[in-house]
């Protein structure tokens, strides 16, 4: 016994010591994101997976170990983790990544947010106070963040200043090529009208000029009713809605009902990395979805 | 004894000093890395917009209440004010709940309770105390099993267990008193946590069913350490595959009986916690939880002593967003002894199905026979409701 007590505080005390920059991330996008941009002297870590819903995640006790261990938390924000991160923060007992200190990136302080309620009202909805947090659904603002973690990383290891400007000099290309290359991609379907199951692809339709029309979903966070959604078929009657689209996360029955009745093609699209096959890093992600948008 | 008790005074004083005595070449630094602190890389676009974060503490408010309407009760078992346990209406619990961060060094957090006009926690918790320690100090519940940190709202039943009612309390075992709690250093989550709590019922912040008040001892006031509670909590978390989760605690709690001055109770503990929930393919609100709580109580009584017995087991199956069923099975009984308020035996079996609207608001419909000791089974059908308005934390996992 006494050894087991003396090993465990012998551990204690050798865990500072570990060399690479601990990033633990709340969804799997900003962890791809630090991971390029880290290479080898980040180790990232995201806490729920890609296929997850980021509203209602569980508060896993293992999560307390992942963030005691960070030197960097990178998170959504907008009270989108406000169900099950909190806890973990507070059981973390790691002061480098409480608010306020440089190993806490809140993402939706360096993107312009939109759906910015007026007033907090619940009855609306599960509305998010800051704004629509699926900001990570934008190439823009996960641009934004990019350039975030990549300035955090300098100020937490700056002994790796020149490998992360390298590693951003790259991550910057990549995001200009492959930006243009889905730009001209989705251009024949500017205008296009879409459905949505959750408010939460606002970001990316914007960015790739398709319009949305309603949602599945009567208000956010409250899940479709056969009323409701009759009542959307009427509305879209004749509108030449082209897709329905939602992430793999909600259920599919209704949507199935939905675009089989007004026409349209249901889409299951990855909202996150890791979400479908082959979608580990942020750029296969949009190509999956640029792809299944514009697939004949 | 008394070092524990400066060192645990002590501990946030500590990690403030260290806090403070940052060499002078990290202040420059600090202060130079102040000045350029706007990221040189972002798009020109990007803007801070959380202009709707204020200084304002979060503020919730939960209310539990419902119907109840039992037969063939010859021999109820009282559970307490937060309980339907009689026929008819019941506000099981109106609840304020008050948390924000104090400074950089502590958060503060408090629930009080309308129902009964009684603060059942006020504590404030350090956040950066050195060497993975973590210390809080105020009202709070005792570490003893799992059921005993969750609210009213946040279990899978109408009621609290038998277990919880006949051992802990019939509101939450808690008191006045101190924490501290260690996260090891291990692959895996592994928390040992160390309780001291207050037993002065004069000023009714302590509530338990199994250790007397320091006033039982005649004198009104402590003797010595002996006279307060102790308690000693261990928790292992394993993620066993993706889907797969395992919690496994063992708890401990020591004071005086409430049956002879300056004698002795223990309760010994064990909690297991199984969950299935697959987050790699597809909709992922599907999940089946498998609690299992049991406890061990000695008490020491005239002459002899008294040892009780007793366990449950709950699966909740989380069907998708909105629905879930769960099922209950309860079992107490004494090995040993005779001086106890409760009967030999209890047992009671419950099943439910539950409506979530939004994560904010649910009804539920239980159906629970109970054995009260030697007395016919007596049936019982409950019908609750719970809106939460405002900001309410997760619960432990």
């Amino acid at each position: 016994m006494r050894k087991l007590i003396a090993m465990l505080i012998a551990l204690a005390f050798l865990t500072p010591l570990h060399a690479k920059v601990h990033v633990a991330a709340t969804i799997p996008d900003y962890a791809a994101i630090a991971a390029e941009l880290g290479g080898e002297r980040v180790e990232a870590i995201s806490l729920i997976k890609g296929a997850q819903d980021p509203h209602f995640a569980d508060a896993l006790p293992s999560h307390v170990v992942r963030l005691n261990r960070a030197d960097l938390i990178v998170l959504t924000g907008c009270g989108l983790e406000s169900g099950w991160l909190p806890p973990l923060m507070m059981q973390s007992r790691n002061d480098k990544i409480q608010p306020g200190s440089l190993g806490y990136l809140d993402a939706s302080t360096v993107v312009t947010l939109k759906e910015i309620p007026m007033t907090i009202d619940k009855s609306q909805g599960d509305v998010h106070p800051g704004g629509n947090p699926h900001f990570y659904l934008g190439p823009a603002e996960l641009y934004a963040v990019a350039a975030a973690i990549y300035d955090r990383l300098k100020k937490i290891d700056p002994e790796g200043t020149a490998y992360y400007d390298g590693r951003w000099s790259i991550f910057r290309a990549t995001y200009q090529r492959k930006t243009a290359e889905w730009r001209a991609k989705l251009a024949p379907l500017k205008g296009t009208k879409v459905v949505e199951y959750h408010k939460s692809w606002l970001y990316f339709l914007d960015w790739a000029g398709l319009i949305s029309v309603g949602a599945l979903e009567p208000k956010p966070g409250i899940p479709p009713s056969v009323r409701h959604v009759t009542d959307l078929l009427a509305a879209v009657q004749g509108k030449n809605v082209r897709f329905v689209i939602q992430e793999i996360y909600h259920p599919q029955k209704l949507s199935h009902l939905f675009a089989e009745k007004s026409g349209a093609k249901l889409l299951l699209l990855p909202s996150m990395t890791g979400a479908a096959p082959g979608t580990d890093t942020v750029w296969a992600k949009f190509d999956y979805i640029v792809n299944q948008l514009t697939e004949k | 004894m008394q070092t524990i008790f400066i060192l645990l005074f002590l501990l946030p004083l500590i990690a403030a000093a260290q806090e403070e005595a940052t060499d002078p070449e990290l202040a420059a630094a600090a202060a130079a890395d102040a000045v350029e602190s706007a990221p040189k890389n972002e798009p020109a676009s990007a803007a801070p917009s959380a202009g709707w974060l204020s200084e304002n503490p979060d503020i919730g408010l939960v209310a539990d209440g419902g119907f109840g309407v039992l037969w063939n009760r010859k021999n109820p078992i009282e559970q307490g004010g937060h309980s339907i346990d009689k026929q008819g209406f019941a506000l099981q619990g109106l609840e304020l709940v008050i948390g924000h961060a104090v400074d950089p060094y502590f958060r503060f957090d408090l629930n009080f309770q309308f129902v009964g006009m009684h603060l059942e926690e006020a504590y404030i918790t350090s956040l950066s105390l050195p060497w993975n320690f973590q210390v809080r100090g105020g009202v709070m519940s005792a570490q003893m099993g799992r059921e005993n940190q969750k609210c009213i709202h946040s279990i899978d039943f109408v009621n609290y267990s038998l277990l919880h009612t006949r051992f802990l309390s019939q509101e939450h075992f808690s008191g006045l008193g101190g924490e501290i709690s260690w996260l090891a250093p291990t692959p895996w989550y592994l928390m040992l946590i160390g309780q001291i709590l207050d037993t002065k019922s004069s000023i009714g912040l302590f509530r338990s069913n199994t250790f007397a008040p320091v006033e039982f001892t005649g004198k009104g006031d402590y003797d010595g350490l002996e006279d307060f509670v102790y308690l000693a909590r261990i928790v292992n978390f394993f993620e066993l595959a993706t889907a797969w989760s395992l919690n496994v605690g063992l708890s401990g709690a020591w004071g005086q009986s409430r049956f002879v001055p300056d004698n002795r109770a223990t309760i010994y503990g064990a909690d297991i916690l199984l969950k299935y929930r697959d987050v790699e393919n597809g909709d992922d609100s599907f999940a089946w939880r498998l609690d299992i709580e049991a406890l061990l109580r000695d008490q020491q009584t005239p002459g002899d002593f008294s040892r009780d017995i007793g366990f449950f087991v709950s699966n909740h199956f989380q069907i998708d967003k909105r629905w879930s069923v769960a099922a209950r099975g309860e079992w107490n009984d004494r090995l040993h002894g005779t001086a106890d308020f409760a009967p030999d035996m209890q047992v009671r079996g419950a099943a439910n199905v539950t409506f979530n609207p939004t994560h904010f608001s649910k009804f539920r419909l239980e159906y629970d026979i109970t054995k009260n000791g030697d007395t016919p089974p007596y049936h019982g059908v409950f019908l609750q409701a719970e809106v939460v308005i405002g900001a309410h934390g997760a619960h432990i996992f």
